[in-house]
């Protein structure tokens, strides 16, 4: 009896571990990659910002060609340049302000609904797109970004 | 077996926490019963508790010197001698409904309460995780067993004898300071606990004449409370508000000084929901000055605030839903009249600041320095983001650097529903009427960087009768929609004006301070006179 309570325990153990790690990895989609065939929606806007001058937005939508639904996070979205250098960036998948329930001092890293809700998160499922706000600041030798890259894949950028 | 049986519990727990949706820093929170309740009177009558320190004698004859307060001395000294009780709190625990708390002039630290460990093993299990977050907070069941967990001072009214929410024990209460001024009677947060005042479910709750300050999140905070009055109060350096109310109804501010908190002087969120047929919170003679903003209200609605002055915060007075897990969004139906909103300049989001706020944290910092807890358009009056319905009426707004109003869309989707239907239910229906715009109390002008400010989308807004010196109001757009009939609906927004706040969503003094492509933290030019 003991033995079989104790099987019980970790077959429950082990199906929330699945439900965790499903959870964070949201289920049956898949990260971004070459193979998830981002594109532009339309040519996204580019928006200077005439009190920094250094400082660029660009507002669009992103398609998911592929066939599978892609996963992305802010967090894994960098800018760079034609040398493939790393420019100081945000990213959002949203084209307006919003902020969390919690202030930063607690920091929560919010729940996947918080996230999704503010745009630090998002899912497109095949042939759908998301909006997609970037902004960066141009580095001091004036190179500009030539393409954004979503952990793995990657979008030109327009000049 | 006894332990294996444990394990499973706990692992079913755990599941079942994994699987449910999820939370917001107060527990789900339910409006009270709008056909009940009133405002508190003063009561007169009734035999007080009275709580005092052993130099309250010596502060009483100070507070009440020469000849024209001889009289409220000797009331005050004579009621000293009755006084039984050194903490607020063991008073509050001996109160019935109906009772008078009298607070005798001096420092209330409530040590008792402060050796209260923030995280009691008895309540342990008694949290949630709410529908739209992930951090656990304190059920009622939690506020109530373990009252002094989270709070420095806790006034429960709800038993837990009965699942109805409200109130049955400690209605009614009246807590107030005995001396000349608020100052005489100040109560100090421990900056661990998140409330030094808690009203909960305390239908009727009564505070007057004292200083509440230093908060980890709030000085006052009264949640679920049907009927309260929030008078001659002084709340500085809260963490993140001074006053703060939430789910609660049938409510009045008045002559609140709150100034130095990281989120907002005062904070009326998830308001009562009257639809626009009337105001269940009144606010007026605040003075909310020095704070990241002066006034924020998420899902604020059915606030009445007038002859109130909000001035020099980073940002003047912001009504939002950006929020999900708060009851009654979206925002709506609040009213500003005979207010004066001016030089929200201050600027908070410097980099010295940045770097001393994210290298200490609350409970060592020093007292008087504020640390932004939300990013926030620095040099800004009003910052509406997601309202409808409400009126901006009669008010002076002025020597905001940036601009005097800012009113903006945000989508349903933001407060976390997804619902087609509703994502263009923000901003409509706005009224501003009759607005004095960039002209200072000494009748000089002081203009706002630009009046108003708005991004071109929604029903129903409009503008009417507002003025300023030597002509029109400045504004983008350029013109306006009258009232009554206001604007008409457009579902794609001023694009550029969208995406040059985006960026701002990325502040965080750990991480990213200073945004690329967001101007928000910068002070605006000084414009020209």
């Amino acid at each position: 009896m003991k033995w079989a309570v104790a099987a019980a325990v970790l077959l429950l153990a082990a199906v929330g571990g699945l439900l965790l790690l499903g959870e964070r990895n949201g289920g049956a989609t898949q990260a971004a990659t070459d193979d998830a065939q981002l594109q532009w929606r339309t040519k996204p806007n580019l928006i200077l910002v005439p009190a920094l001058p250094r400082d660029r937005i660009l507002t669009g939508h992103v398609r998911n060609a592929s066939l599978r639904a892609v996963d992305l996070a802010i967090d894994r979205v960098q800018v760079l340049d034609a040398a493939g250098h790393r420019l100081k960036a945000t990213a959002l998948f949203a084209q307006h302000f919003s902020h969390g329930l919690y202030p930063w001092s607690m920091h929560v890293k919010g729940s996947k609904f918080e996230r999704r809700r503010i745009g630090r998160i998002a899912t497109i499922k095949p042939g759908q797109d998301v909006p997609l706000t970037l902004s960066w600041r141009v580095a001091a030798d004036g190179a500009e970004p030539v393409e954004v890259r979503f952990d793995g894949g990657t979008l030109a950028l327009p000049r | 077996m006894r332990r294996v049986w444990t394990l499973l519990a706990v692992l079913t727990a755990l599941m079942a926490c994994a699987s449910s949706a999820l939370a917001h820093p107060e527990r789900q929170s339910y409006f009270p019963d709008a056909s009940k309740g009133s405002v508190p009177k003063y009561k007169h009558t009734g035999t007080p508790l009275i709580v005092c320190k052993s130099n309250s004698k010596r502060l009483i004859r100070k507070a009440f010197k020469g000849k024209a307060r001889a009289r409220t001395k000797r009331i005050r000294l004579r009621a000293l001698k009755k006084c039984r009780f050194r903490n607020i709190q063991t008073a509050v625990n001996r109160a019935k409904t109906n009772d008078r708390i009298q607070i005798m002039p001096g420092v209330y630290k409530e040590l008792p309460s402060r050796k209260v460990s923030v995280n009691e093993p008895a309540c342990a299990a008694m949290f949630e995780t709410p529908d739209d977050g992930d951090q656990a907070v304190p059920t009622f069941e939690a506020q109530a067993t373990c009252p002094n967990m989270r709070n420095l001072i806790a006034i429960i009214g709800d038993s837990l004898s009965d699942p109805d929410r409200e109130c049955d024990q400690r209605c009614n209460l009246l807590i107030e300071g005995m001396g000349r001024r608020p100052k005489d009677v100040t109560i100090v947060g421990d900056r661990l606990k998140k409330d030094v005042i808690r009203a909960d479910r305390a239908d009727g709750f009564f505070l007057r004449n004292v200083w509440v300050e230093q908060g980890a999140f709030n000085d006052v905070d009264v949640v679920e409370t049907n009927g309260f009055r929030l008078r001659l109060l002084v709340t500085p350096y809260a963490q993140n508000y001074g006053v703060l109310t939430f789910a609660s109804d049938h409510g009045l501010y008045e002559h609140i000084d709150a100034y130095g908190n990281g989120d907002s002087g005062i904070y009326p969120g998830s308001g009562p929901e009257g639809h626009c047929q009337r105001y269940g919170i009144e606010i007026r003679h605040v003075n909310s000055h020095d704070n990241v903003l002066g006034y924020s209200g998420t899902a604020g609605n059915g606030t009445w605030t007038h002859n109130s002055s909000f001035h020099d915060n980073n940002a003047g007075i912001s009504d939002d839903s950006f929020a999900s897990g708060h009851p009654g969004m979206p925002q709506d139906c609040s009213k500003w009249n005979a207010n004066q909103v001016y030089s929200n300049n201050r600027n908070f989001f410097t980099d010295d600041r940045d770097t001393y706020c994210k290298n200490t944290t609350f409970d060592k910092r020093k007292r008087e320095i504020v640390c932004p807890q939300f990013q926030v358009p620095v040099g800004s009056g009003f910052i509406l983001y997601g309202v409808n319905a409400n009126i901006i009426q009669d008010n002076a707004i002025y020597d905001n650097w940036r601009s005097g109003v800012r009113l903006f869309w945000i989508p349903a989707s933001v407060r976390g529903e997804n619902d087609p239907a509703k994502q263009f239910d923000t901003s409509n229906g706005n009224k501003f009427i009759g607005n004095q715009m960039g002209l200072g109390r000494d009748n000089k002008r002081a203009p706002n960087g630009i009046d108003f400010f708005w991004d071109e989308q929604g029903i129903g807004n409009c503008w009417l009768g507002n003025q300023a010196p030597g002509g029109r109001i400045t504004s983008d757009p350029a013109t306006l929609p009258q009232c009554p009939h206001g604007s008409i609906f457009q579902q794609s927004p001023a694009p550029q004006k969208f995406a040059a706040e985006a960026p701002c969503a990325a502040w965080d003094p750990d991480t990213m301070p200073d945004p690329p492509g967001c101007t928000w933290f910068t002070t605006p030019p000084k414009p020209p006179r």
